[in-house]
């Protein structure tokens, strides 16, 4: 026992060395710098990238309309418009495009490998679209260094008409690549994998941008190259549009206009100007005002605040006089820019309709607040990008003669008329409420019978536009470009004490912060971008 | 800290002892310094329990042998060490101990006599811990040791706090400190799982001269705890003994608003009960609407509909939310001793508190053993188990949002908070849930269990040198649930979140000690060589689950979807390091170390980083003999340098995807959207660890007969090469990447200057005044970018600048420094409405702290009082944005006249100013109401909400009274002590707004939120004060 101890005494350093050794080799280890928690970049499936780019570029559309929407006075502005536009704004939408560009280039790597033409191409095309709203939005771009950090830390910014011609050549490539046969089909949550219309898409994001740019370099040609190829977005089957569905939770598919509104309660304020275009500006009601707005409550916010014995409190706006305050008939949101402290009149105002938010169709009767109504789509509404209808106006405006239009071929009126009756016909057909035909009929005669009284050109394209902009519901990126590039519709001036109108976005803070290249200076609200050749001023 | 030093006397007597045994009686008398007889002197023979007590007169008799050596002990005095020679008669003379000789923990639990060390290291006095009520250890550390900064994320019990020590040097890594606790590193920064009664000592080291052996975890500075229970077995004169303690406390709110009640809800002095601002008009008995007469309700409360109220201030609508909290503190810790160097011990402590809200509560269970024993002559075994179970529970932080602004004239206690038939969320406002609502229907519980065990093998070559292994796991569970029930505004669905996080640290460190080696008479050498080797494990594991089906039932299934939440990593660390130490004669030490490590986190090319230090001692009054003898009592001068290394965080080498299976819904097919997309981290494979340097100096002094004694210390220190979390420009497709770059350098000094104006130990009247003065300034001295975002898009480093200053947006301002006032509005124009770029605004950092002990000592009765003062350091303030903003608090009584906002007009699209027909400026003529002036505009910009923090607070009272011997002497208890205490009882910082009364010190993210923000008020939970009474008894 004796000599044991000794033993182990003489050997502890060994035997404690050996110890040291057995129980620590799990420390040891020191090639650990893969992380068993995250997808190595070589794991990546080709349609899982594509479906990010997807949501990625819808994602920018959808957050330049609720931005937009705004300013364009198709929902209320509350406070000025540099409370609308701050240096932050555009973060979002800067970062969804580079992300998309990151991920296109994986997806071409991938592809050298599995042969991935159609994605590739449907990349393609919604990258451009992408960079096309940032051009549209802030004037310029970072493009030609954009995404290559090793050679570009700091990348310079491009002009916004030279990203406009690079992606017109872009769009080619992408046409090339979505007629090819690729070996893997698309997962895709915009035409399901029908490759035909994305052609058409890539084609009518052509047409989009001549028009746009109509200005600043008119080219008919082009344009009636694109008419002539009858392969561009024509029908409803063919819009451009995000689908939203009715799953609430995990993920939370509904349409932001349903969950702004028919949740708690109505959170938006609707603009009275736009309520008052369609309900009471012509002769007859617009047959889409039920479609877009849902009245809660049909009495007047003065009767209710009398029977609650809380006064004019609901309505805050009648000691200011502003312009349209209450329009009447139960429409009831806020003048632009209207900044009075918000009552609680979240089951009172007027909200966000069936069209194209998903919410409730206002048949006028038994109206109740949102959060009762049970005959609503749950959010399963669709955020229109590109649709036939906007097509026609776009062609409308574009084949008038110059200088209002550009002298394309097709007949401006028959256009207009094609595109209101696309407009109703879409509303209509997505809700699955029937607009009757007569309604239609009779609301197409007013509109044309005030076209054909038109005194000139610039009479008719404001009647072009202003159709347009009606049927843009939701859509309020597409009106920002019209309203700056036509002047049109002739919008209502905020009541308040404003600032200039926005005739472009700061470049994003998050940008300016984190990018050291010198050249980068912050632009002003008013620098217009290069397709808007109309003076200073012009709007408000 | 003596046991530690008895029982390796012991050890080294138990060694030279073999072969002598001669008995003879021994007798002698042992006089103080001024040569009067001293009696109650301990006195055993080392190496064994035999000993006895000089008698009053100071004369001892004791049977010994030959060559054996007497420890003579006294307190206050040094420990006198005798070998018993051929005489029969051994006088002695005690020496006053002057903290002399006291031993420390250095690092890798290496104990040196303090005067040798040529870095700053502080030992907090364990009573000071153990009388609090507080159940965090690290809080009570404030204000305790200087160079040590605490903050608390907050008021609610089971706060997480964030401790800095000697500044923060990291732009992007973590600054906290590391906890030693029985010689082992534990996991993260709960230092609230450590009970607070089983503290045998605790020591902070400050510098990286002595925290280089830990390798790069103790960069930010360590903690090294060693507990009661993993003490046994080290000291023999302790046989047997059972100590109690149990604290009683009561706490209550400490710094709610002082609210106006002059005013109600509505706006521009216009009664609105639908608003949430009280910008109405004077409460007068007006008859308004009752706040529930609301559409919604009808069903539910078809009393209010119609109905009135009148309008009036409720003015404890407030405070009526929060209560007396309470709490408990009990623990016993049972020892016992034996011959040979053998040991057991058990602790265990309970503590049951409940907060200022009854929602909060914080439970915990210690459990502690620990054990020595020698194995053989030279072998011995020292184990210690920790294990505790806490738990603690509150609601959602949005609680606290909207609470402190109701409006003043809600009377939200005398109204429903729930609709009766569906439990759903009732308000004056539909769109924001009642925060008594929230105050119900919300919560997070944290049930942590965590086990920490050390087992330290060691093995005496001789009595100079030893080989030891040291094997400890500490591990912990940590069980989260958070839930909001549905039925409310802000969670449509409600939601329930349940995770483990599991935290293991291991660690395996084999080291070789040679003390003592002789090169002659003068020089000594001391050696320690090691190898370590360290792994951190840790996962996540949990689920979250929305979609409440039936209410206000936490399980997951009665939820409609799920969704995991997994992540687990792994990081190793392998270190060898050694020290050499000279000492020469007594006065003259220095000490090298180095160490190198090899992480697991860069890449392999990276993985390897050498770091050294050195530091010098040199203690002059015992280098000149005299010069002890003037008013100087002691002297010591220090030098030193060190460095450390800080390894990267894992995985940040390699590019990686972003997986996401529940993206977005498929219409087409009706399933959820799958994507994979590049994650937006940039990764950088040439990452590789930083390394930091320090040099300090310093200087301990005791002059005129200890009248005072100061220690003092001046670093500063360089990190080069810093690992930073940089922002990429979006543009190159990532925003965030991390690199080697930059550096910040701290220059600091640390005061603690005592004052021993009275000192009769013992018997009489004592005062002594203890000030500690700490003041730093870290600045960002070079950075490869722009700027980078510590925290919140609010504290950046940039070059230059001190660190964390805020950056944002600012009032415009003409070139001579006139606010720019919009000619339409009267109000100011804002930078970002311009686009102008953000620019800096304040800094965080305050210039100095200082802390003020008094303490008063009467025979058996001690009262102690400190102060802290901190100078400085702005903070960015939400709760002002939204109280002042509100109209709440009394600060925006003064309202009914109009204002005119000094400066000049402005272009509000331009930015210049508006000049008249002249080319001048023109003043602003135009005025606004108080409702303009904070709602909309000064409250909008961070320039408007960052205010100078400076505060004063009473930090603590405490009465201590200690039962005399002679009135235990019947009883079985051998000591016993009665503590009063009152904490955070009282503060001031003069340059918030008055009434808002916001507490500085629970500003900022915790380390809940490990981010290096500072300065930050997110609307926390406010503190609380506390008072407790404390019992103690030993028998």
């Amino acid at each position: 026992m004796k000599d044991m101890f000794k033993f182990i005494c003489r050997f502890s350093p060994g035997i404690i060395l050996i110890l040291f050794s057995l129980l620590s080799c799990e420390t040891t280890e020191l090639k650990l710098q893969d992380s068993p928690s995250q997808l190595t970049v070589p794991a990546a499936e080709a349609n899982f990238v594509l479906n990010g780019i997807q949501l990625n570029m819808a994602r920018q559309h959808v957050n330049l309309s609720s931005i937009t929407n705004r300013i364009v006075r198709h929902t209320n502005q509350f406070g000025t418009y540099a409370s609308s536009a701050r240096t932050s704004t555009m973060n979002f939408a800067w970062a969804r495009a580079y992300s998309i560009t990151s991920n296109l280039n994986l997806l071409e790597d991938l592809s050298t490998v599995l042969n991935l033409p159609n994605q590739v191409g449907m990349g393609q095309v919604m990258e451009a679209f992408a960079y096309v709203n940032l051009v549209d939005m802030i004037g310029t771009a970072v493009y030609s260094e954009a995404v290559n950090p090793d050679e570009f830390p700091s990348p310079n910014l491009d002009s916004g008409q030279s990203i406009y011609d690079a992606m017109y050549v872009q769009l080619d490539e992408a046409i090339e690549n979505l007629s090819a046969t690729g070996s893997v089909q698309p997962i895709d949550i915009f035409y399901n994998g029908d490759m035909t219309r994305w052609i058409k898409l890539a084609n009518t994001l052509k047409l989009k941008m001549y028009v746009t740019s109509k200005l600043s370099s008119p080219n008919p040609s082009a344009i009636n190259a694109i008419v002539a190829s009858g392969n561009y977005i024509k029908e409803e089957a063919d819009d451009f549009q995000l689908y939203y569905s009715k799953q609430d939770v995990n993920p939370d598919g509904r349409h932001p206009f349903f969950t702004s509104d028919y949740i708690t309660s109505a959170g938006t304020y609707q603009s009275n100007q736009f309520m008052y275009k369609l309900r009471f500006e012509k002769s007859i009601k617009d047959p889409r005002l039920p479609y877009y707005f849902f009245r809660q409550d049909l009495r007047h916010p003065l009767d209710i605040g009398e029977e609650l014995g809380i006064g004019d409190d609901l309505l805050p706006c009648v000691n200011f006089n502003y312009d349209y305050c209450y329009i009447g008939d139960g429409y009831w949101g806020r003048d632009h820019g209207d900044d009075e402290g918000i009552p609680n009149d979240g089951v009172y105002r007027t909200a966000y309709g069936i069209y194209p938010g998903g919410g409730a169709y206002d048949t006028g009767n038994n109206n109740a607040p949102t959060v009762e109504v049970n005959s609503h789509l749950r959010g399963a509404g669709i955020h229109p990008m590109l649709t036939a209808s906007f097509v026609k106006f776009m062609l409308a405006e574009a084949a008038l003669p110059a200088p209002a239009g550009i002298g394309t071929t097709g007949n401006p009126r028959t256009l207009l008329e094609e595109g209101i009756r696309a407009s109703m016909f879409k509303v209509a057909d997505f809700s699955g409420v029937p607009m009757e035909s007569a309604a239609v009929n009779a609301y197409v005669d007013v509109v044309l019978a005030d076209y054909d009284a038109a005194a000139n050109d610039q009479e008719r394209l404001a009647i072009i536009i202003d159709e347009y902009y009606i049927a843009l519901y939701g859509n309020g990126l597409e009106a920002y470009n019209n309203y700056r590039r036509t002047g049109y519709p002739d919008l209502q001036a905020s009541v308040i004490a404003g600032t200039a109108f926005p005739r472009s976005f700061f470049l994003p803070e998050s940008e300016l912060n984190s990018n050291d290249n010198p050249d980068l200076v912050q632009k002003s609200l008013t620098d217009q971008v290069f397709w808007d050749t109309n003076p200073a001023g012009f709007i408000d | 800290m003596k046991k530690v030093y008895y029982a390796c006397l012991i050890l080294m007597g138990l060694m030279s002892s073999v072969g002598w045994a001669q008995e003879k009686q021994v007798t002698g008398t042992v006089f103080d310094e001024n040569g009067l007889p001293l009696p109650g002197v301990n006195i055993i023979i080392e190496g064994t329990t035999t000993g006895t007590q000089t008698d009053f007169d100071g004369n001892y008799s004791l049977r010994v042998n030959q060559g054996q050596v007497l420890l003579m002990s006294f307190v206050g005095y040094q420990t006198q060490s005798l070998t018993v020679g051929s005489s029969d008669v051994i006088n002695a003379t005690m020496v006053l101990d002057s903290s002399l000789s006291e031993i420390v923990i250095t690092a890798q639990g290496i104990k040196r006599e303090k005067k040798a060390l040529g870095y700053a290291v502080s030992a907090v006095d364990p009573a000071v811990i153990e009388s609090k009520p507080e159940a965090d250890v690290s809080r009570i550390l404030t204000g305790k040791v200087s160079g040590v900064e605490v903050n608390a994320g907050g008021g609610f019990l089971g706060s997480q706090t964030n401790v800095i020590i000697r500044s923060k040097n990291s732009i992007s890594g973590s600054n906290q400190p590391l906890y030693v606790v029985d010689g082992a590193p534990i996991s993260g920064g709960r230092s609230y799982d450590i009970d607070g009664s089983n503290i045998a000592s605790l020591t902070v080291l400050k510098g990286l001269a002595a925290s280089t052996l830990y390798g790069q975890d103790g960069r930010n500075g360590v903690i090294v705890i060693e507990t009661k229970t993993g003490q046994a077995g080290a000291s023999t004169q302790k046989k047997f003994e059972v100590e109690v303690s149990s604290k009683s406390s009561i706490l209550e709110v400490a710094n709610l608003p002082e609210f106006q009640n002059k005013y109600g809800q509505g706006a521009d002095n216009t009664i609105n009960t639908t608003y949430y601002g009280t910008w109405g008009a004077a409460f007068a008995g007006q008859v308004v609407p009752h706040h529930l007469s609301i559409v919604d309700y009808a069903s539910s409360f078809p009393e209010y509909q119609g109905a009135t109220d009148i309008y009036r201030a409720i003015p404890n609508n407030v405070s009526d939310f929060f209560d007396l909290g309470r709490g408990q503190n009990t623990s016993v810790n049972i020892s016992k001793n034996f011959e040979g160097g053998h040991g057991v011990s058990a602790s265990v402590g309970h503590v049951d508190q409940v907060g200022y809200i009854p929602q909060n509560s914080l439970r915990r269970l210690n459990l502690n053993f620990g054990g020595r024993t020698q194995l053989s002559n030279k072998l011995s075994l020292n184990t210690s188990v920790l294990f505790s179970n806490v738990y603690t529970r509150r609601p959602t932080r949005d609680f606290f949002t909207l609470l402190t602004w109701i409006p003043r004239n809600l009377d939200i206690h005398n109204l429903p908070f729930e609709d009766p038939n569906d439990n759903s969320s009732v308000y004056y406002r539909t769109t924001q849930a009642n925060p008594r609502w929230l105050q119900k229907y919300t919560g997070r519980e944290e049930t942590t269990d965590r086990t920490y065990v050390k087992s330290d093998l060691k093995y005496n070559i001789s009595d100079k040198s030893s080989f030891s292994y040291l094997y400890s796991i500490d591990t912990y569970n940590e069980v989260n649930h958070d839930w909001y029930n549905s039925r409310n505004p802000y969670q449509e669905q409600g939601y329930l979140r349940t995770f483990t996080e599991t935290n293991t640290t291991t660690n395996h460190r084999v080291t070789y000690q040679h003390n003592d080696i002789s090169l002659g008479t003068d020089l000594k050498l001391n050696v320690v060589l090691g190898a370590e080797a360290r792994s951190k494990n840790y996962s996540f594991l949990g689920m979250f689950s929305e979609g409440e089906i039936v209410f206000n039932f936490q399980n997951h299934d009665n939820y409609t979807t799920h969704k995991p939440i997994d992540g687990r990593g792994i990081s190793n660390t392998l270190g060898l390091y050694g020290e050499l130490r000279v000492d020469y004669q007594d006065y003259a030490y220095l000490t090298m170390a180095g160490r190198n490590d090899w992480g697991s986190t860069p890449e392999i090319k990276n993985n390897s980083l050498f770091y050294p230090s050195a530091s010098l001692a040199l203690i002059p009054t015992s280098m000149f003999e005299g010069l002890a003898d003037s008013f100087v009592d002691y002297l010591k001068l220090r030098i030193g340098f060190g460095t450390s290394a800080n390894f990267p965080d894992p995985y940040l080498t390699r590019l990686v995807l972003d997986a996401d299976a529940t993206a977005f819904v498929n219409t087409f097919t009706n399933n959820n959207l799958i994507t994979n997309s590049l994650s937006s981290f940039l990764p950088n494979p040439d990452i590789k660890p930083e390394l930091l340097k320090e040099v300090e100096i310093g200087i301990e002094t005791k002059l005129f007969d200890n009248f005072i004694d100061i220690e003092m210390s001046a670093y500063k220190r360089i990190t080069k090469d810093q690992i930073l979390s940089s922002n990429l420009a979006a543009s190159t497709g990532y925003t965030r990447t991390i690199i080697n770059a930059g550096r910040v350098d701290t220059d600091g000094v640390e005061i603690d200057l005592t004052l021993n104006l009275f000192q009769n130990p013992g018997t009489g009247f004592n005062w002594s005044i203890n000030n500690q003065f700490t003041a730093y300034e870290t600045t960002v001295v070079e950075l490869p970018v722009d700027r980078i975002d510590i925290s919140s898009g609010l504290n950046y480093a940039i070059e230059g600048e001190a660190y964390g200053v805020f950056r944002g947006t600012y009032y415009a301002r003409d070139d001579e420094g006139n606010l720019l006032i919009n000619p339409e509005t009267g109000k100011v124009i804002f930078s970002d409405a311009l686009g102008l770029e953000d620019k800096i605004l304040g800094d965080p950092n305050e210039d100095w702290r200082w802390t003020n002990v008094n303490t008063f000592s009467y025979k058996n009765i001690t009262l102690s009082m400190q102060w802290d003062y901190i100078h400085g350091g702005d903070i960015w303030s939400r709760s002002a944005s939204n109280l002042l903003r509100r109209g709440v608090t009394r600060d925006t009584e003064n309202r009914e006249g109009s204002y005119i906002l000094p400066g000049v007009l402005g272009d509000p699209n331009t930015g210049e100013p508006i000049l008249d027909a002249n080319g001048d400026k023109i003043a602003n003529t135009i005025q606004i109401g108080a409702n303009d002036l904070y709602f909309i505009n000064l409250m909008d910009v961070d320039e408007g909400i960052i205010y100078d923090a400076s505060v004063i607070r009473l930090r603590d009272i405490s009465l201590s009274y200690n039962i005399p011997g002679k009135l235990l002497d019947k009883t079985p208890f051998g000591s016993g002590s009665l503590t009063f205490s009152g904490n955070n009882l009282w503060y001031r910082a003069p340059n918030l707004p008055k009434y808002m009364n916001l507490d500085p010190e629970v500003l900022g993210p915790g380390a809940d939120n490990p981010t290096n923000g500072k300065g930050l008020d997110f609307q926390n939970d406010p503190s609380y004060k506390q008072y407790s009474l404390g019992v103690k008894l030993t028998f």
